[in-house]
């Protein structure tokens, strides 16, 4: 429980944009759903191994207290997490964590929020669906260099995104700024015909994960951006709306 | 100090107040009872209540003849009689010039319910036929019943209108303008509103209402000219977008076209770029084009206790008009020492620059109750105000941000320029060179490269809300073409 918990918070939360998801769940599945405010991304996952007791629909809010839970020393090891439920009609449903430590003499609660205002705050959202025409595995140099060039145009919100024959290539500001531009992919198929742009601190949070995940980015030239990390417990879907004005 | 702020306009874009129904009812109700006791009225109103009406030009403390009211708060029953609303129903409609606000506000907040997307709800159909009969009534100009695209976003107007999506609010504002076009008496000129919370959707917007100012197709019932809603009022990079289409879709003509209205604009730097929008339209196509623009910040800064003191327009800095607490202490009620001498006495701020509402009123004509005074309920309140000491720096606070507007303007013709109209960055870009490098050529292409050269520098002008800066870049757009709601 604890290992399927940390790594929903380390996929969401730990981004620094979302601090609610969805849980929807039964005997066969378990999917997660979040999305930032601003809907700049849209996350959409599900765990390889369903947690039975995820049974149903809920919320968990205010991910940041979940997140200190999970860390907290006292929890460390030997704790006990268990979902809390209750009958509500006819039906029972999830309506929190318990913790307690290896002692008992340790606890905390945490609350779920209900099917009824996690569905109002969080609107279930369909991808109508894209052609993606550049797929790239991207390494971790390809990262750090997406992070010099971020930092070294920290003052720019978004970047761009296009081809040159089998080069992908980003782009930081324009001819009115300071600018910045690099090869992050080569080798690649397929070509991008737009040039849409992409929030930067949302792409490199997203992969700062690559350390311990199999990532894949597409590009869409339908104004999508899709990144896939696979953790091992769960293979989780980020979509990127284009930016514009 | 300027008294005569009509005089004083020049070629500016003209800021209209947006009263406040408050504030009207005490000049209109005292036309034709005293409503406000003589004793009340501070000794330098030397036309009693009525110097609070700046329409009036005989009797006004100062005079400004244009302004906008709201449908919204209005009373909309033209046949009865309804003394609050003579500041209006009686003004002089030869030195005063009004534009009526038509309570699409109203509908996206959810407090004019109805089926607005449906043409014959009764609820809907009385409120379209007593605004439209009001504003033919009483206003020069008026919007169109819109329903803002964001009502959509707004849970209780979702509840009220029946309106969920953007598509809906179309429908329902396309109703509403067929109805007015086929009713209007043509006594009111109308300003076709235009709405939209990006520029997908305002462009979107645009096409879709543009019909109704084309008098190849409504000859005698086009609407008359433009308002700017939703992104369309603090985007400046939509703004200049905008404009061009609509000169060189024909629906920017002299006589036909002659007014553009930006609801709800705040922003001292605004007063001076709508300036220079204003000039560039008039010297290259239109010569009669007046932009105007309101904001209701006078009337809401004294309903939370705040007066105007000073106007700042450093160059190369932010242009404000600042407001700090007034005074409002119950030992002042008696106090005759002047009002702005008291307002720095008591440590409010360093300066306090007066207007004709102030000029000779004193401290205890605004801090009205003693200790153990009773207010109009019987029950001694906290403040030392009353109902008309709120009406007072109303005044005042009017006359300040007019002024504020007109020294604006000034100043940028004198040389100054705010810091949001002017980057040297790298280059020198200074706001009105490329206003007039777009409107000066007759290529539309060229036009529009010219606004797409600057996108990144629109983004620096900041509006008064809305997507603005760089938030004007976000996934909105792309978000609703990628994803449903299920």
């Amino acid at each position: 429980m604890k290992d399927t918990l940390q790594d929903i918070v380390k996929h969401t939360h730990s981004l620094g944009f979302i601090d609610l998801v969805k849980i929807v769940g039964d005997d066969k599945s378990t999917t997660i759903d979040a999305m930032a405010e601003d809907r700049s991304v849209v996350v959409k996952s599900e765990l390889k191994s369903p947690v039975p007791e995820f049974a149903g629909t809920f919320g968990m809010p205010n991910l940041g207290k979940l997140d200190i839970l999970l860390k907290l020393p006292v929890y460390k090891d030997n704790a006990e997490i268990t979902v809390n439920t209750q009958e509500r009609n006819g039906d029972t449903v999830p309506v929190g964590l318990h913790f307690e430590n290896d002692s008992k003499d340790f606890k905390n609660d945490y609350r779920f929020m209900n099917a009824e205002i996690v569905n109002e705050k969080l609107k279930s959202v369909q991808f109508r669906g894209v052609n993606w025409h550049v797929t790239i595995k991207p390494t971790m140099p390809d990262v750090q260099r997406l992070n010099f060039q971020a930092q070294a145009n920290a003052e720019e919100n978004v970047f761009t995104v296009s081809t040159d024959g089998d080069a992908l290539k980003f782009k930081f500001g324009d001819a009115s700024s300071h600018a910045g531009e690099f090869t992050f992919a080569t080798g690649i198929t397929g070509k991008l015909d737009k040039t849409w742009a992409w929030p930067v601190a949302q792409v490199t949070q997203i992969l700062k994960l690559i350390e311990t995940n199999a990532c894949e980015m597409s590009f869409s030239d339908d104004g999508a951006l899709q990144i896939t990390l696979d953790s091992g417990m769960a293979s989780y879907q980020y979509i990127l709306p284009a930016q514009s004005k | 100090m300027n008294t005569n702020l009509t005089a004083e306009q020049k070629d500016y874009a003209v800021f209209l107040p947006a009263v406040s129904g408050f504030y009207a009812t005490f000049i209109g109700k005292q036309q034709s009872t005293e409503y406000v006791e003589t004793a009340r009225i501070p000794k330098n109103f030397t036309h009693g209540v009525e110097s609070l009406n700046f329409l009036n030009p005989s009797q006004g403390q100062f005079q400004y003849k244009w302004c906008l009211y709201s449908a919204g708060h209005a009373d909309l029953d033209i046949n009865r009689d309804s003394p609050k609303e003579d500041m209006f129903r009686k003004r002089d409609r030869s030195t005063s010039w009004a534009l009526g606000d038509s309570g699409g506000f109203q509908i996206g907040k959810g407090v004019w319910e109805g089926d607005w997307k449906d043409p014959t709800c009764p609820k809907a159909q009385k409120k379209r036929e007593s605004v439209l009969a009001w504003m033919d009534a009483y206003m020069d100009y008026g919007m169109i019943l819109d329903i803002p695209a964001w009502v959509a976003r707004s849970p209780k107007g979702q509840q009220a209108t029946g309106i969920t999506t953007y598509e809906e609010a179309c429908q329902a504002t396309n109703i509403n303008n067929e109805y007015f076009m086929k009713h209007r008496s043509g006594a009111c000129k109308f300003l076709n509103v235009l709405q939209g919370e990006n520029h997908t959707e305002a462009d979107d917007w645009y096409d879709r209402m543009k019909k109704f100012c084309d008098p190849k197709q409504y000859p005698d019932t086009h609407f008359n000219g433009w308002s700017m809603g939703g992104q369309n009022m603090c985007d400046i990079h939509l703004v200049l977008k905008r404009l061009v289409a609509l000169r060189f879709d024909g629906l920017l003509e002299k006589g036909t076209h002659d007014f553009m209205h930006f609801l709800g604009t705040s922003k001292l730097e605004w007063a001076t770029l709508l300036t220079d929008i204003q000039r560039a339209v008039r010297k290259h196509h239109n010569p009669n084009f007046t932009v105007t623009f309101d904001c209701a910040s006078p009337f809401l800064a004294t309903a939370n206790g705040q007066v105007y003191c000073q106007v700042e327009t450093e160059d190369r800095s932010k242009w404000v008009y600042r407001m700090v607490p007034s005074i409002d202490d119950k030992k002042l009620a008696t106090d005759t020492t002047a009002f702005a001498e008291a307002f720095v006495r008591e440590g409010k701020h360093e300066s306090f620059l007066d207007s004709p509402i102030t000029d000779g009123l004193q401290a205890k004509d605004v801090c009205i109750y003693a200790p153990g005074d009773l207010n109009k309920i019987g029950k001694e309140g906290k403040t030392s105000w009353d109902s008309f000491s709120y009406a007072i720096l109303m005044g005042h606070n009017v006359w300040m941000h007019i002024n504020a507007v007109q020294e604006a303007n000034r100043q940028y013709d004198q040389g100054k320029i705010p810091n949001m109209l002017i980057n040297e960055t790298f280059d020198r870009i200074m706001f009105r060179d490329i206003v007039e490098a777009i409107f000066s050529t007759d290529d539309r292409s060229v036009a529009d490269a010219i606004i797409q050269e600057y996108s990144k520098y629109w983004m620096s002008i900041i509006g008064t809300r809305g997507a603005t800066g760089k938030k004007t870049v976000n996934a909105s757009t792309q978000f609703n073409n990628l994803f449903e709601e299920v």
